[in-house]
This record gives C-alpha cells, structure tokens and sequence, in this order.
C-alpha cells in the first residue's frame, strides 16, 4: 500500500478523534464549569473538611429553611387541629424528615416564657449545642446565636417569622457533624467527597484531553488541504463561501455551546442522563467549529485569505465602481463607510473594541497624512520642472505604494527627463547653428579678403580699357556687398543666439542724435537730403547699450541716407511720452513700398524685392533684435512712400544731468 | 615717403593673402618676407632684422597668438593681427596676448598700408618726437605744437582748419576725458549753447577724417556713443 494510503488513513482517524475528543473537552468543561459554579467541590485549595464547603452551607441554608417551615405547620395545624386538617400530604412529608432519628439536625422550640412547646430529640440544649454545628434562633428578641460562621446571614430568619406563629418564641438547632442519619445533609456530605476525590482525577483527564485536542488541531492543520500526488493546497467547496459567513457559523456554534452549559447548569443538573443526551448537540457544536477552523486553515496555506471574503468583494466593487464612475462618489463612499464604522464602534462597541478603533483611527490618519505627503512631494517636483530647476525634480519611487500612486510618480519622472533632454537638445542645436554660421562666414571671409585685394589691384594697374574699367568697378561692388553681408550675418545669427553681451548704461539720446547727425552730413549732403532734427533742450536719458544704440541709430540713418528720394528732406525727432522716450526718422522712399511692415523687418527682406539696389537686407532685422535685446521697442510704419522708424526706450529717471558731469565718470570711458 | 630699408613679414596660411599684401607693401617700399605659418615666422625673425609683423592667427603648427606670445618674450617688435575673427572679445585677447593693433578681414588695403606705415613711423627714427616744448601736446602718435599752431600724426603733417584745430587742441589738452557737444560748444566759442546744433559733430568727424587711418575705426579722436567725444590718451 502506498503512503498516501496511510496517509489517509490516518487522517480519517485523526478527524474522527478530533470529534470525539472535542465532545468530551465540550462536556467535560461543562461538568467542570457547574460544579465550580454550584457544588464548589472542586477548588484550587483542596478543601478537607466538608463543613468548609459551599455545599454545606447550601444543604444547611436548605434545611434550616425546611425546618421553619415545618414548625410553622405544626404549629399553626395545633391550633385548628380541631377543627380542619389542613393539607396532610405536606405535613405528612415534612413531619417525617425532622421526626426523630430521621435527621442530623435536633432542635427544640421553646415560648416566650422558656418552655419547651416542640423537639425531635430528649436532649439537653447544652447537649444540643455540641452536637456539632448549632444555630440559637431568638425571635422574641430578634437575636442569632451560632458557631457556624460561614456564608450564611442567619439574621434574614427572625425578620421572616415576625407575623407568624413562630414570633416571639426561641429555637435552638443542633446539626449532628458526624452525620449519622441519612439525610439530605449527609447526601450532601457524600457528594462533596466523591466530587472532591474525583476532582483531581477530572482535572488530570480534562487537561490530557485538552492536550490530546489540541495535538489533534494541529494536526488537522498541517494536513488540511492536502491531497494525494498534489503539493498545493486543494480548497474544499466552503473555502469558497464567503469567510464572513463561515465565521458567523463558527460565532453561533459558539454561542450555541455557552446556550447549552447554561441550560445544563442552571435548569437541568449534571447527571449521567443530561450528559448522554447533551452529547449530541454539542457533538454538532463541535463540528462547526472545526470546519470553519479548518477552512481558515486552509485559505491561510492557500494564502487567500483575503479572497473568497465579502469584505474584499465589497471593496472590489468600489474600485471597479471607481475606474469608470467619478472620484467624488467613491470619496464619499470611503467616507461614509469610514464614518459608519467609528459610530458604530463607539455606539455600540466595547472597550476592546474601541481600543481597536482608535488603533485603526490613527492607522487612517497616518495613511492620510503619508499621501498629503506625497502629495506635496510630486507637486513640488512638477514645481520644478516648470521652473526648469532641472537637478533636483527627481522623485524615488520606492516611497509611492505600488499601483497609480507610482505610476504618476513614474511619469512626473518620465516629463522631467524628457523635458531636460529636449531643452539640452536645444541649447546644443543653437550652439551649433551658432558656431556653424560664425565658422562659415569666417571660412567666407578668408577668399573674399583675397577677392577685394586683388580687385583693388587691378584697379590700381589703371588698365586703359574703360570695359575692364566697368568690370572691376562690378566687382568691387559686389565683393564689398559679401563682406558687409558676411558681417551681418555673423552678428544677426550671434543676437538669435543670446551670445550677444548687452551692457546697459545711462546714456543721452539726445547727444547721440546729434551725433549721428555729425556722422551723416557728408553722405546725406551727397544724396541732396536735408535732415531736421527736433529734439528737446536737455538731455534724454535713458538706460542702453552704447554701441548697440549707436548700432541701431546708424543703420536707420544709413537706412534714410540710402533709400530716400534725392532733394527730399529726413526728419529726425526725439520727444518724451509717458515714462518712454520716443525717437522717430522719417524719410520719402525712393522706390515704392510695395511691402509690408511686418515683411520687411524678416530677415533678408527688403523693400525692393528685386534685391537689386545697394545694401542688404539684415540691418533692419539687426536693429529690431539689438532694441528688443536692450529693452526697448522697434517699430515701423509704412504709409505710401513714407518709411517711419520708431524706437521707444524707457527714460532713466534715477539719475541727473549731474552723473553725466561727475569727472570720475568722464575720466573712465 | 622713404620706407626703403625697412622689412616687414608678412603671415598667412593663404597664399593669395600673402602675395597681394607683399605687393601693396613692395609698392610703398618695404622689403617684403613671406611665412605660411607660426615657425616660419620665428626662423624669419632670427635671421633677419623684422621691424613689423603682420600675422594671420588661424594657422596651423603654430597659430598667430603662440607666435606673438613667444616673439613677445624677446623682443617688443609691432605686430598687427590679421583675422577674419571679428568680435570685439577676439580684438581684446589678440591685444593683451601683445599685438599693437588688429585689422579685420576682408579689409581694405589701402587701410592696411596706412596702418603699417603709421606703426613703423611711430615705432622707428622716423617718426621722431619733437622735443618737449612748452606748448607741445601729445598722445601717442599725435603731436600738436601750440607755439607753431602745427599738427603731426606719426610724423605725417595734417592740415586743419581753425576751428577743427581749437577742438582737437582742447580735446588733446584734456586727453582721456569726455566731453558733450554743448560742452565743447562752450569752451571753444565761448557762448552758451542752445538749439539742435550739430556743428561740433559735423567739426569732429571732419577732423577725424583728416587724421585717423581710418576714420571708422579711430585711435585718437573716439565717439563715446550718448555722451560726447574725447581723445584717446596714450604713452
């Protein structure tokens, strides 16, 4: 046979014993329990002496009780003896239990004036009172007199007669120790002993059967789920009801089985007979518990505890609800859900279970807490990529729980990086656009310098053929027309690139103007262009670059001195508006402006689009971007023939004519 | 003018360079020496008496800034920088590696020769100072004689009008400083200045046409754009 057999085997007869061993652990905890509760027979202090016992005092307590009855009866059955017999069977029963010789207890009832009216016995009270135990009831008096001083408040019994026959008489009570008579006090004494002997020997076995119940649950656990040939774990059908129901089962099993050792104990006493037939349901108690104790087991091993529970299936339809429906209505649910439990816990919950609460309470403030955090760690990143502090924006995942909280952090990563490689990207293509324009127009510049040296040449050999003559003046043309465009070049593409150093001063445009002017009367004097120039008295300060206005002003001057109609007049003027200072040249083109304004400030653009005439087209372009560069506003207006430029330049209030006259200053340009 | 004697070398990786500036310098009378790059110059300067360098600074083996940094560390001979580098940070470096001027490409010859011939006038006997009279004023290369009302650039006579002679003399006076149109104004005519007037201006540029090498590109007589005019102060 092979082992998987015994295996099963053993099983079998591990479950079967299980059950049986449960049982009797049920039952036996029930004996105990009620003995422990009623017969006190069975104590941690081994109790020798019966008259120390609970059980002593309750077969008095009992007696006694029975007595006064009795002695009420008989009294009261003397003084209408004559006339009704009253009720024969209970005298007749009660009389027997205190007749003489049928009881350990004597007693002798005296009246008020000390004699004796009825007794059980002929002895002396002195006798009486040595018997072993004796109780003196006064009811004249209203006094108790007794050696027994345990458990007992005798005092309740002449505040019960005072109404009756019994009133103002005196009882005395002896109660024979030794037992001798088989009454129900020796019954009792009996008992007792047979308990209290039996006791250790129950508890040994209970113990042992505990033990063995126990080795049986272990080992029930370890075998659970495990079938023949399989290494994992097998789920039986009920590992697949919801675990909350399971538990349910096993909470009213329990329930169940403190039903059953109530019932026992209180209304139906321990004997033989309730014990077979307690047997049954408890057996049924029994085995619920160990089918939900097995099943737990067995998610466990399976590690699906969590799975076949309502919990999860609840929380699973909130997150499915939650993917395809709005965050609002499952941030309510949380917390409505959230709320409901604290209420409900602190309503109705006891201490333990609010103890729990505020446990998990702190739990959910911590998690709060941790994704505010985090919350405020990822905005800071996104902070930073957008203000392209680009060093420090890197966010650690590991701190994100896994799932959408680490794939926003993922991402925020995923944007900086992408974000700071395209903006590498960029510098690195404007470096190279820049680098490679300024190389070129240097490569350009090297053949052209030989190109104008040898022209000049020529045109120093003063060849005799007006031909030639007229070629080389075409070429000396065109060449200075490269160099100057080649220049231009270089400087428009270094101004794009922000490699353009802007140094800003406090400087007049007012003396710039009417320096300009200086520089241009030769060659508007040579096109026959007048130029008036309108500028305030003082000086125009304003914060600029030196060369690049100077720069700027040129190239519309040489602009007007180029384009403009012969005989026409240029009108330079320098005017303050608002906190600016405004500077306008105007002049009558020569060609038509058959272009817009916008078009001939673009690179290359000019006014003659047949790109015949003189100059070429960047100096506008230049001029633009070297204003923008400072600060200021360039703008052209074209209206029929009429080319306006005008240029805007905040006015440098801070200082006064005084910084312009200041040595130190004059002395270090 | 009697350059005879003098020898310049002439540096260029080009070779078209070369021989069109040797022809323009042959011309003014220079003994012309030709290298293609930075060693040549060296070997040429230790054999032969160089009284003026023209170097080109993109070279292979050695480029122009090694060679003047050597040169440098022996002798204190005029070197002028020949580059297609046009930014004002490249004119920077090439003057404190120890160049005494830096011309642009393309340029123009004529400029190129005028500039030499003013570097080798100040540079050698030819361009002899007078000596210090009292009324004399000078900045570098410019020397203006109150007492004979005469004005020298590097030995070469300029002829100025009154006027243009009042305003360069008051600049001269006051090397180094910068002056506005109206106060130039003030001090040459004695009046207060009004109006959009620029005479002054019109006066500058006429003066530094008649004594800078080139008048775009001047040493002496300097615009300072949005504030005024001054004159450069040298040794």
């Amino acid at each position: 046979m092979n082992k998987w057999f015994y295996s099963r085997i053993v099983k079998a007869a591990s479950i079967i014993a299980t059950y049986v061993v449960g049982v009797l652990c049920l039952l036996l905890v029930t004996v105990v329990v009620y003995y422990a509760v009623r017969k006190d027979g069975i104590r941690y202090e081994n109790l020798e002496n019966f008259q120390d016992s609970q059980a002593y005092a309750d077969a008095l307590d009992e007696q006694v009780n029975g007595l006064l009855s009795y002695l009420h009866t008989e009294l009261e059955s003397a003084d209408t003896r004559a006339g009704e017999s009253g009720d024969q069977s209970e005298g007749y029963l009660v009389e027997n239990r205190f007749l003489e010789g049928y009881s350990n207890i004597s007693y002798q009832l005296y009246d008020s004036s000390g004699e004796q009216i009825l007794s059980n016995n002929s002895l002396t009270e002195g006798q009486l009172m040595q018997l072993g135990n004796f109780i003196i009831l006064d009811f004249g008096k209203g006094t108790v007199d007794t050696d027994y001083v345990k458990n007992m408040d005798f005092q309740g019994y002449p505040e019960r007669v005072t109404e009756s026959a019994l009133a103002g008489k005196r009882l005395v009570i002896g109660v024979d120790t030794s037992f001798p008579v088989r009454d129900r006090l020796s019954v009792a004494r009996d008992t007792f002993f047979e308990i209290r002997d039996s006791s250790n020997i129950m508890m040994t076995l209970e113990a042992f059967l505990y033990a063995v119940l126990i080795l049986l649950y272990v080992h029930l656990a370890i075998t659970a789920g495990q079938r023949e040939k399989k290494d994992k774990v097998i789920l039986r059908p009920e590992d697949y009801i919801p675990l909350e129901f399971l538990l349910l089962l096993g909470c009213i099993g329990v329930g169940l089985f403190w039903v059953l050792m109530y019932e026992l104990i209180e209304n139906a006493g321990v004997d033989r007979f309730s014990v077979l037939t307690a047997s049954m349901p408890a057996l049924v108690i029994h085995t619920s518990i160990v089918v939900v104790y097995l099943s737990i087991v067995r998610r466990v091993k399976a590690k699906v505890e969590w799975k076949h529970t309502l919990l999860k299936q609840f929380a699973d339809r909130i997150a499915k609800a939650s993917e395809f429906k709005n965050v609002v209505l499952q941030t309510i649910l949380t917390f409505v859900i959230f709320m409901s439990v604290n209420y409900i816990c602190i309503v109705y919950g006891n201490l333990p279970v609010k103890i729990i609460l505020a446990g998990v309470d702190l739990l959910m403030c911590g998690q709060l807490i941790r994704w505010s955090l985090q919350r405020m760690e990822m905005y800071n990143s996104i902070n930073m990529i957008n203000r392209g502090e680009l060093d420090r924006y890197h966010l650690d995942i590991t701190h994100f729980r896994k799932g959408s909280e680490r794939t926003l952090a993922e991402a925020i990563n995923s944007i900086g990086n992408s974000f700071t490689k395209m903006l590498d990207e960029n510098t690195r293509a404007e470096r190279m656009k820049a680098d490679l324009i300024t190389n070129v127009s240097h490569d350009i510049k090297t053949p052209l310098t030989s190109i104008i040296n040898y022209v000049d040449l020529l045109k120093g050999l003063k060849l005799d053929n007006d031909e030639a003559e007229e070629y080389l003046r075409v070429l000396d043309e065109k060449s200075q027309r490269l160099k100057t465009l080649a220049e231009d070049l270089v400087e428009a593409s270094r101004i794009s690139s922000g490699s353009v150093k802007v140094e800003l001063e406090t400087m007049d445009f007012r003396e710039l103007l009417l320096q300009a002017g200086g520089e241009f009367e030769g060659l508007l004097k040579e096109r026959e262009l007048e130029l008036i120039t309108d500028v305030p008295e003082g000086a125009v300060l304003v914060k600029a670059d030196r060369r690049h206005m100077w720069r700027v002003v040129e190239n519309l001057f040489s602009n007007a001195a180029k384009y403009s109609m012969p005989g026409t007049r240029v009108y330079a003027e320098l005017f303050p508006d608002g906190d600016a200072a405004v500077f306008t040249l105007k002049n009558i083109s020569e060609q038509p402006l058959n272009i817009r304004a916008e078009e001939l400030m673009e690179r290359f653009m000019r006014a003659d689009s047949s790109r015949t005439t003189k100059g070429n087209g960047l100096g506008l372009s230049i001029a633009k971007d070297l204003t923008v560069l400072q600060g200021g506003g360039f703008n052209i207006l074209l209206d029929g023939d009429l080319f306006k430029a005008v240029i805007r330049f905040p006015m440098d209030e801070g200082s006064s004519d005084t910084a312009l006259n200041s040595e130190e200053l004059r002395e270090n340009l | 003018m009697g350059y005879e004697g003098y020898n310049i070398l002439i540096c260029d990786d080009d070779k078209a360079i070369v021989d069109a500036v040797g022809i323009y310098l042959s011309g003014e009378g220079y003994s012309v020496y030709k290298a293609y790059d930075g060693a040549q110059v060296f070997d040429i300067i230790q054999k032969e008496q160089i009284h003026l360098v023209l170097l080109d600074i993109m070279m292979p083996v050695m480029d122009g800034l090694e060679v003047t940094k050597m040169i440098r560390e022996q002798s204190g001979i005029p070197i002028i920088f020949m580059s297609a580098k046009a930014q004002d940070e490249d004119k920077i470096q090439g003057l404190q590696i120890g160049a005494d001027d830096y011309i642009t490409k393309p340029f123009n010859p004529r400029e190129l020769v005028a500039r030499v011939n003013s570097m080798v006038r100040r540079y050698t006997k030819l361009g002899a100072m007078p000596a210090d009279e009292a009324n004399s004023y000078r900045t570098g290369g410019l020397v203006i004689s109150d007492d004979k009302k005469k004005v020298t650039v590097d030995g070469r006579d300029v002829r100025l009008t009154p006027l243009e002679y009042n305003i360069l003399l008051f600049l001269v006076k006051n090397q180094g400083k910068v002056y506005t149109i109206n106060e130039i104004y003030e001090n040459i005519w004695n009046e207060e200045a009004f109006g959009a007037d620029n005479t002054v201006a019109v006066h500058i540029r006429h003066i530094r046409e008649k004594i800078e090498v080139n008048p775009k590109n001047p040493q002496y007589l300097k615009v300072v754009w949005g504030w005024g005019y001054k004159v450069e102060k040298y040794e």
